[in-house]
């Protein structure tokens, strides 16, 4: 099919390029830019490189303890929401448990991944400030959990329905426990699909700002989209650096996965149909 | 099913079910509680006020432009995220190098993997009025320069642009897996039956990617509807209240200030609207999944 002509190829595959990539650029170089040269006219490229702000988000901000937090709220939830998860989904796709719940509760999931966050918040809110919760880290992971879940059941209830049945059936007359099976039959088959889950989940959680403004109220328990946020409110040229070197921390565990597992991102971006 | 089968499936299904009991359908049933009161965070007693803060929401100017914010933002980004989204996946399907197409798609889904709030501040930084890099470039060319996310008249825009920069990708990314799951016998035969490009996307391209482009489309309005991480970094709602979007005014005027009864009713006619666009999808997709 010939919709575009050569050089009208080229140069849309220049503007996608350049649109799609210049603002990450763009923070790689302004993270990377001594101070100096950030007054004035901006140079496309510095003519210096310096470390000088990921040195200052580190010593002066606190960055590392952001980084913590994030990566505990994000693995922590992720455990969590991942066992509960797939354990849950696979109940719910095999024709010979049957319970009354399993229907509602399939439609209720869908329905959570469609409604707004504000519609769960205020009661959440009243319930984490009744059990003191608000000072710690708990309602994060909570928040976290709570938006994995549904994802995790969408997404695996899928793939397992994709996997027969009929070979667990014969492992059954053939002696295993439903344990077994799920353990040494079933979870291998969904590795590719539980990879694709995992790594999303961790990515949702890391990313995660509408609940935790909300609900992390005491700053030592910031996670890095909170401690960004709170950098760019001070409107500086100081904190353009500090800004940029945070937001490229931010990226490094999207950056990890594209390099070491893009397909299985990929899978688990255009399989997750109901995005998060 | 067996005593031990019975057993193993209730312990399967358990503790995903109870977080969702806990963290989902008590706080649904509990934001519609609240909606019917005065409910503030620091009084301490309850009284039912009925539709009072539903009555007070309708007419409140601020809610309602906070709603119709909140459709403009979503027809808007939804329709430019969708159709270019559907032009940049024929574009890539067209390079003959596959090799190419591959590299193109993991570069043009960049920013849809940025985390949005670090998408929102590198935008914030090359529209800085003073240090920005976009000001520097238009300013040469006589072009119009802004203090972008202060000015009434360009602040919703800039959240719009950035959106569709940032979910266009998605977009992308279902609609070239759709295409190349068309088979290519169709396309033949029309050639041979003496079909030109623009009627081969008119007659056999857009009626397979019926369901994709459908499917976009809708999630692509869930999110959108349900904006706040953008506003809230940027604009904060302002100026002047132009890009308060309905989740922002829950955050200012319902949470923040702890007029919980309020907020609620909000967030109930937020989620009526929410379940009114979606229902034919949610029949659509409950009917397809037989569990």
């Amino acid at each position: 099919m010939k919709l575009f002509g050569k050089s009208a190829k080229i140069f849309t595959g220049i503007i996608l390029v350049l649109v799609s990539v210049f603002p990450s650029y763009w923070l790689l170089a302004m993270s990377v830019r001594p101070m100096d040269e950030m007054r004035g006219r901006i140079s496309l490229i510095p003519s210096s490189l310096t470390l000088e702000h990921f040195r200052n988000l580190f010593t002066e901000k606190d960055f590392s303890r952001a980084l913590a937090n994030s990566l505990q709220v994000s693995l922590i939830s992720l455990a969590f929401s991942l066992v509960f998860g797939v354990c849950a989904a696979y109940v719910l796709t095999r024709q010979r448990f049957r319970f009354r719940a399993k229907k509602p509760f399939n439609f209720w999931i869908l329905i959570v991944r469609i409604l707004p966050p504000v519609a769960f918040t205020i009661p959440l809110y009243t319930m984490f400030n009744r059990l003191g919760l608000l000072s710690t880290k708990i309602p994060a992971l909570l928040s976290c959990i709570l938006i994995n879940i549904p994802f995790i059941v969408w997404f695996m209830v899928s793939f397992f329905q994709r996997l027969p049945e009929d070979i667990e059936k014969s492992a059954r007359i053939d002696g295993a426990s439903e344990w077994q099976l799920f353990t040494r039959i079933v979870l291998p088959l969904a590795a590719p699909g539980i990879a694709a889950v995992t790594m999303l989940s961790f990515l949702y959680a890391w990313n995660e700002y509408t609940y935790s403004i909300i609900f992390v109220q005491s700053p030592k328990n910031y996670t890095i989209p909170l401690t960004l946020a709170t950098l760019n409110s001070e409107d500086s040229l100081t904190n353009f650096g500090l800004v940029a070197a945070g937001g490229i921390m931010s990226v490094l565990p999207v950056l990890a996965f594209v390099v070491f597992a893009q397909n299985y991102l990929i899978a688990g971006l255009s399989g997750g149909a109901v995005k998060e | 099913m067996m005593k031990a089968d019975k057993r193993f499936a209730v312990f399967m299904v358990l503790p995903a079910l109870a977080v969702m009991l806990i963290m989902t359908v008590y706080p649904m049933a509990s934001t519609i509680y609240y909606s019917f009161t005065d409910f503030r965070l620091l009084r301490r007693n309850i009284s039912f006020t009925g539709l009072k803060n539903y009555a007070s929401l309708l007419s409140n100017e601020y809610f309602l432009a906070s709603v119709w914010n909140t459709v403009k933002f979503s027809l808007l980004a939804v329709t430019f995220e969708v159709v270019l989204g559907f032009l940049t996946a024929l574009y890539v399907n067209s390079l003959k190098s596959l090799r190419l197409q591959k590299v193109l798609r993991t570069v043009i889904l960049l920013p849809y993997l940025l985390p949005t709030v670090t998408a929102a501040l590198s935008w914030r930084m090359m529209l800085s009025p003073n240090y920005g890099i976009v000001n520097q470039f238009l300013a040469p060319m006589g072009l119009p320069v802004h203090n972008w996310f202060r000015d009434i008249h360009t602040a919703f825009a800039m959240l719009v642009v950035i959106d569709v920069w940032q979910n266009m990708p998605f977009v992308f990314l279902m609609v070239y897996a759709a295409l190349q799951s068309i088979p290519q016998e169709q396309y033949k035969a029309a050639r041979i039956d003496g079909a030109g490009t623009i009627a081969q996307v008119w007659y056999i391209t857009l009626p397979n990617l019926r369901t994709a482009l459908m499917l976009c489309t809708l999630l692509r309005t869930i999110d959108t509807f349900r904006i706040f991480d953008k506003v809230n970094l940027l604009t904060g709602g302002g100026p002047a209240g132009s890009t308060t979007t309905i989740t922002q005014y829950i955050y200012n005027s319902g949470i923040k200030s702890l007029k919980f009864g309020m907020g609620s009713a909000c967030a109930i006619i937020m989620t009526g609207l929410v379940l009114v666009l979606s229902a034919l999808y949610v029949r659509d997709i409950m009917n397809q999944r037989s569990i």
